[in-house]
């Protein structure tokens, strides 16, 4: 039998329920910009009915409607479009460090100033050239010592600061070491909340929004990938190598590179070395390891070519004072290339033989190192080597740039779409505001009705012939 | 598709990035008139314009070379010039020397004398410096090339008196400098006074001991005939050949070095336009393309306010 008071639980239930839609409209709203964040939304269902027996006969005439009640909240997710956007965003943010450090690297060298070893190398040479033209003229001699040191001392801060980028890389390795450490912990203990919130039949949706986040940056950083098991958690492995596994998580570290003990590799803590594919990781270590490694060892080349050439020449011929046999450049290569600190304006060769202040032999042969082709196995000149190294780099500078920009693209496309389905949008917000709020309204006015029915049952019945 | 806000805004965020970036980008370019500011930007033109700088740069060096060069090589010019003067002369007064209405002391006296004037000149322009450094001394430039010294014999004048004659020395060596106006063009620099300009130094020498000593004409005596002064007329102008030889390659090399020096010049300007057209930008171009850019970036500011801030739903309910 239908009685009031049930009426009054169906209008409390519905009026409960929807002040409950309310909250979760109102929860979708206050993270509508939380990183992480998926949408949810309250799934509706009617709450069980209750049979009615038929006034004329005793059997059934139907059922009747229990109200309304929450079956679950949803939480919207297409775990397909993270695999997607996460291998994406991996790629994207590999190129993306890589041309991060190239371009910083490419604005302190400043080559293409007159700040760059090349301008520096043709002042050298033309310092030469004309001391040619006037041997004895000490002033030329002791311009020629200032460009010689300019040119030592630019091939020296080249050195340091390529030499310091690499530690400062370094740095930033053991940096996203830690970083992929302490998100596999977060990812690890979540598992174990998000599996026990599961197994009592509960939708742990808020920690499930920061295991994803997790997730993603660790992508990022490695372009780890994730499989979800059975009881929910996460399994997490970097290039097939299991990082999270239920509540555990495996570490990484840094060790001292056994060849250059300046740089530091990656390895799983005891076991064997993690060479990424992907991610920040594998861009801070490509630019340390290839990039700036060959940039050194370039240079390397180029000035002990440069020590060697000048030399050679140099301890044969004479100084305005005799002086013979010294080296022009002392040192052996790009960090320690300077100018013979034993060498004065005078005692720079350019005769050929003791007592010709105007033999100037040597100083034309030196002048005329600069076209030699003495480098690269007698296929360049001192400064088309460099001019080489310079085009590889900012060719390799370029293509980061580029596969930057366009991995960084598709990753913000595969992004959009990922957020299309999971980001909450603030009208749709509204809408289902306004119409939780006028069910909300509906329901109070049903309870006021009942409440009227209850005055009139309760102060205004059995006062007939009073 | 379905639009959330975040997407709006990122987008919207992202416009106005890259946008503003292509605004800078093109700031950048007409702030430094350069098509490119890192070689990431563009390898293969950078690359040209580091070779294009260095040839530059080279170029320079040799038409310092071609010029200082030239300088010198005028003044040697000059120095022959002026020496001819001297030889013009010489020649008349051995002429008039040879008169043989003189008299002895009238040779001796006002010929020998004058002479005399004519070698210490000759010595003075064998002397000439360019730049501090003197032209015909061979590789020994801080060394005067001539010097006169007094003989260790006497001889006896006209009247029979004993008087020292002057003995030419040339203190320079035999070094012949080279100045390189291209990679595998280089030309002589000096001329050297023992070859050039000794023999006429020595010939003017021995003129003006014969006149001082009226040794006049050959007598048929192989000892005292190369001294009279008959002889130094042939042996002047032997040695005056020699000066007119010396100066002609002077000369030659000279317009040699100007020829250079002209080439360098016009393949410096090639150059320059070349470096230009490489990395420079056409400015009116590219202020057209930064006002274009910049509309489009006003635009795109508009539309971003538009859907940052955009009327949503919430604005309407009531």
């Amino acid at each position: 039998m239908p009685t009031i008071s049930s009426g009054i639980s169906i209008a409390l239930q519905a009026v409960l329920t929807q002040s409950q839609v309310l909250e979760i409209t109102e929860h979708n709203i206050a993270n509508a910009s939380t990183p992480g964040y998926r949408r949810q939304s309250a799934v509706l269902v009617t709450d069980t009915p209750t049979s009615i027996n038929g006034a004329d006969h005793l059997l059934g005439a139907g059922q009747r409607g229990g109200g309304v009640t929450i079956e679950k909240i949803q939480r919207f997710n297409l775990s397909f479009f993270d695999g997607r956007y996460r291998s994406v965003s991996a790629e994207a943010k590999n190129w993306e460090s890589q041309s991060e450090i190239l371009s910083q690297l490419e604005a302190t060298l400043a080559e293409n100033t007159d700040d760059g070893l090349i301008p520096k190398l043709d002042q050298f040479w033309a310092g030469w050239q004309s001391l040619s033209n006037d041997p004895t003229n000490t002033s030329l001699r002791t311009i020629l010592l200032d460009d010689a040191s300019a040119l030592a001392t630019a091939f020296n801060r080249r050195a340091t600061q390529i030499t310091q980028l690499r530690s400062d890389l370094n740095l930033t390795v053991g940096g996203q070491v830690e970083e992929i450490n302490s998100l596999a912990g977060q990812v690890a203990q979540l598992n174990g909340e998000i599996s026990r919130v599961l197994s009592v039949g509960e939708q742990p949706n808020d920690l499930m929004d920061k295991r994803d986040l997790a997730l993603d940056r660790l992508a990022e950083l490695t372009g780890a990938v994730s499989s979800e098991q059975k009881n929910g958690e996460m399994m997490v492995s970097i290039g097939g190598h299991v990082l999270v596994v239920g509540h555990d998580s495996f570490k990484l570290e840094t060790r001292a590179n056994a060849v250059d003990t300046s740089i530091k590799d990656v390895y799983w803590q005891g076991g064997q070395q993690l060479i990424p594919t992907t991610g920040e990781l594998k861009g801070t270590l490509e630019v340390r390891d290839s990039v700036l490694t060959g940039q050194l060892s370039g240079l390397n080349t180029l000035s002990s070519g440069l020590i060697t050439q000048v030399n050679s020449i140099h301890t044969t011929g004479f100084g305005l004072n005799n002086a013979t046999g010294l080296n022009f450049f002392s040192g052996t290569n790009a960090a320690s290339i300077s100018v013979n600190p034993a060498l004065d304006a005078a005692s720079i060769a350019t005769s050929s033989a003791a007592g010709q202040e105007g033999n100037n032999v040597i100083a034309l042969q030196i002048a005329g190192l600069k076209s030699v082709k003495g480098m690269s196995a007698g296929t360049a000149t001192l400064n088309e080597f460099y001019n080489a190294q310079i085009t590889q780099l900012g060719v390799t500078t370029q293509r980061a740039a580029n596969n930057d920009y366009q991995h960084g693209l598709v990753s913000k496309a595969l992004g959009d779409q990922r957020e299309s389905v999971v980001g909450v949008s603030l009208d749709e917000e509204a809408a289902n505001m306004a119409k939780a709020q006028k069910a909300y309204q509906a329901a109070a006015r049903v309870l006021t009705a009942y409440d009227e029915l209850l005055d009139l049952v309760i102060n205004n019945m059995g006062l007939v012939g009073r | 598709m379905r639009i959330t806000n975040l997407m709006m805004t990122n987008n919207a965020i992202q416009n106005m990035a890259e946008n503003l970036e292509k605004v800078s980008a093109l700031q950048s370019k007409i702030a430094s008139n350069k098509k490119f500011q890192v070689p990431s930007e563009d390898p293969v033109h950078a690359s040209t314009s580091l070779n294009l700088r260095s040839q530059l740069q080279t170029l320079e060096s040799y038409s310092d070379t071609a010029a200082l060069t030239e300088n010198w090589m005028t003044a040697t010019d000059n120095a022959f010039d002026q020496l001819e003067q001297i030889a013009v002369r010489a020649n008349d007064l051995i002429l008039s020397g040879l008169n043989d209405t003189l008299s002895g002391s009238e040779r001796a006296q006002t010929l020998g004398a004058e002479m005399q004037e004519l070698i210490a000149e000759t010595v003075e322009i064998g002397n000439t410096s360019v730049n501090g450094q003197y032209i015909f001394s061979g590789y020994q430039v801080n060394q005067k090339a001539f010097s006169l010294t007094d003989a260790a014999a006497p001889l006896l004048d006209y009247a029979g008196n004993p008087f020292t004659p002057k003995v030419a020395n040339y203190l320079g060596d035999t070094g012949v400098m080279q100045r390189s106006l291209g990679p595998d063009q280089s030309v002589a620099l000096n001329v050297r006074g023992d070859q050039a300009i000794l023999g006429f130094l020595q010939n003017l020498i021995t003129a003006s001991n014969a006149l001082t000593q009226n040794n006049v004409h050959n007598t048929g005596n192989p000892l005292t005939d190369p001294l009279t002064l008959e002889s130094s007329l042939g042996n002047l102008k032997t040695s005056i050949d020699t000066l007119d030889q010396y100066r002609t390659s002077n000369g030659a090399r000279l317009r040699q070095v100007t020829s250079a020096s002209n080439f360098l010049e016009s393949v410096k300007l090639e150059t320059q336009s070349l470096l230009s057209e490489n990395e420079d930008i056409n400015l009116a171009e590219s202020i057209a393309l930064l006002a274009n850019q910049q509309t489009t970036y006003e635009a795109v500011l508009e539309v971003s306010q538009r859907a940052i801030s955009a009327l949503s739903l919430f604005d309407y309910l009531r």
